[in-house]
């Protein structure tokens, strides 16, 4: 039964101060979907996609990968459980080129383990393949990143995160500061990847764009998990309802009103 | 981009390839000149200086002038990589200083091994400059400023105050031995140029220096051990210091604890000169190169044409000001870019 899922978190906390970030929560995420995850500012979205990649360490809670307990103390480990997240500032190094990000951390080399000296050939030689792949509109993998718009540094993110096969893709707000245009286009390529195999998960402000190409969608309220939905079933009023008034519904009727229009 | 009907309404890769704000035609002109400003400066003071300056072209000043900014020039090659990574430091003057000391202090164990020594005195600085700034997390002006201090003490204590002559057999060799028209000093600095560059442009080690000075974060998320690395390029700095002290100190034939007071100032001008930002990432070891070899025959054209040393102080203070000036509006292009 619980082979089903290729990611399972379990009771997991975090503290920063005297802030309760995330207080017992669970995640599924089956293979081959796009599990949305979404809430308030502050929810704790991103604090629980940071423990899965590693970059935050857990206070409690258990991690498990196609059903076997891991151990994530760093993104290194979070790597070699085949998980990756594109963050929302993007983590890109302006200064180095296309391929260099892509493969910074696991260049291609020959030589001395650490003086290795690069393959250069067939590092521009995969990362135009990869673009290609993906249908990324960039002409060189040679450019530097500095030179590019918000969409094109994200689509590099996308493509570093999944050059080498990680099966797990961890997004936080891909598309917050793309125009429509580049919005879409990167939704497309998150779809193409699920059906390519991947299993996202996808944070998110913008609840329609789970509706439109999500599988489920996971709420979070003040460090809890308020419920997951499955995307068919449900309509914009609903996960709405879920991320504002949260199962025990204590708020009132014009905050939702007021997400509604922002949304 | 597949499939959308309308892909030619915005700029997209294929159309804008240098995307961000259109820079007018002379902005683009103003950045490539300031991106290979060592290179044109380069060309330019040789120019005058061969057409103008009496005795410049000659075999004995070329041979002198090159080992001369070679010395300084090894510790800018250091520097380079260190400030690509996003440190500086200003110690380098006094680790050169150490480097000297410890060498001649240790000659009578033989000169090989007296060198190495001098050397990984210099390495050892680094280690502990590296160590303060990446595990005691202090700010590297003050964490150079303090261990400059400290070393500075540190070998007028262990010279006794006094210069310590050469006497060991082939103490000067290093210093003196030649080929061609170009001394031991002169050929260790191209060397050394061009391992350092290959190390930059060719290595993963070199894309990782980028790569922190870029984005520290990006690179840490990245898997990259950033602390580490940043500590190295601390080493790299003291390493090259200690080569410089050593080379030094056997072309005099002697170690004086006092030497290294204008080393930190000319080195950081050539490097940036030579188009290493000083706000990290940004930065090529051959420009570097270019810097020295500039301020080298700067020096020296000012030196033959009997112009005073304050005024050479002026002089050299008016480049780096107007280097550093250019770097910030290179800076500031890049961030808004």
């Amino acid at each position: 039964m619980e082979s089903n899922y290729i990611v399972e978190m379990k009771g997991i906390s975090k503290r920063f101060g005297s802030v309760q970030a995330l207080n017992q929560v669970d995640l599924e995420l089956r293979e081959g979907e796009i599990l949305g995850l979404v809430g308030d500012n502050a929810a704790g979205k991103s604090t629980l996609m940071k423990i899965l990649s590693g970059a935050h360490v857990a206070d409690g809670g258990r991690i498990l990968i196609n059903g076997e307990e891991v151990s994530i103390r760093d993104p290194r480990d979070a790597r070699s459980c085949g998980i990756e997240m594109i963050y929302q500032d993007l983590a890109l190094c302006n200064n180095l080129d296309v391929a260099r990000n892509i493969f910074l951390g696991r260049e291609y080399t020959r030589g001395l383990p650490f003086l290795s000296i690069l393959d250069k050939k067939k590092m521009y030689a995969e990362s135009a393949e990869l673009l290609k792949r993906l249908n990324i509109n960039i002409s060189s993998p040679r450019l530097k990143v500095e030179r590019m718009s918000g969409g094109q540094r994200q689509m590099v993110a996308a493509a570093k995160a999944i050059a080498f096969d990680a099966k797990i893709l961890l997004m936080d707000e891909p598309t917050a500061a793309l125009g429509v245009r580049e919005a879409n286009t990167l939704l497309r390529l998150i779809k193409d990847l699920r059906d390519g195999g991947h299993s996202v998960v996808l944070i998110t402000q913008r609840v329609p764009d789970i509706l439109a190409i999500g599988d489920r969608v996971m709420v979070l309220k003040g460090g809890r998990r308020q419920g997951i939905l499955n995307v068919p079933e449900v309509g914009l009023d609903d996960v709405v309802e879920l991320i504002v008034r949260g199962r025990a519904g204590a708020e009132s009727e014009e905050d939702a009103l007021e997400y509604l229009s922002f949304g | 981009m597949a499939g959308n009907p309308t892909p030619q309404k915005q700029p997209t890769a294929e159309t804008a390839q240098p995307a961000g704000p259109p820079p007018a035609k002379w902005g683009e002109l103003l950045q490539w000149l300031i991106e290979y400003r060592a290179f044109i400066l380069l060309g330019l003071a040789l120019t005058y200086a061969v057409l103008f300056v009496p005795f410049f072209a000659t075999e004995r000043n070329i041979t002198q002038m090159t080992t001369q900014f070679s010395i300084d020039g090894i510790i800018s090659i250091g520097l380079t990589i260190l400030m690509i990574a996003w440190g500086i430091d200003l110690g380098v003057g006094a680790t050169l200083a150490l480097a000297g000391v410890v060498f001649a202090l240790s000659q009578d164990l033989g000169v090989p091994m007296a060198a190495l020594l001098g050397v990984l005195a210099g390495a050892g600085v680094g280690i502990v400059n590296g160590f303060v700034v990446t595990r005691m997390k202090v700010n590297f002006f003050i964490a150079t400023l303090s261990t400059m201090v400290a070393v500075k003490g540190l070998t007028f204590i262990i010279s006794d105050e006094t210069t310590i002559y050469g006497h060991a057999d082939g103490f000067g060799w290093m210093g003196s031995a030649r080929l061609g028209l170009f001394e031991f000093p002169a050929l260790a600095f191209f060397g050394i140029g061009i391992i350092a560059h290959l190390i930059m442009t060719q290595t993963s080690l070199g894309t990782y220096w980028y790569a922190i000075g870029g984005n520290a974060d990006a690179s840490h998320r990245a898997g990259l051990n950033v602390n580490r690395l940043f500590a190295l390029s601390f080493v790299v700095a003291g390493l090259c210091s200690g080569i410089a002290g050593v080379l030094l100190a056997s072309r005099a034939v002697s170690a004086n604890p006092g030497v290294g007071r204008d080393t930190a100032l000319f080195a950081i001008s050539a490097t940036v000169i030579g188009g290493t930002s000083l706000f990290g990432g940004v930065g090529n070891v051959l420009g570097a190169v270019a810097g020295v070899m500039f301020l080298g025959v700067v020096r020296n054209s000012l030196n033959l044409l009997g112009v005073s040393a304050y005024w050479q102080w002026v002089i050299q203070g008016v480049i780096l000001v107007s280097v550093v000036v250019s770097d910030v509006y290179m800076n500031r292009r890049r961030r808004t870019a």
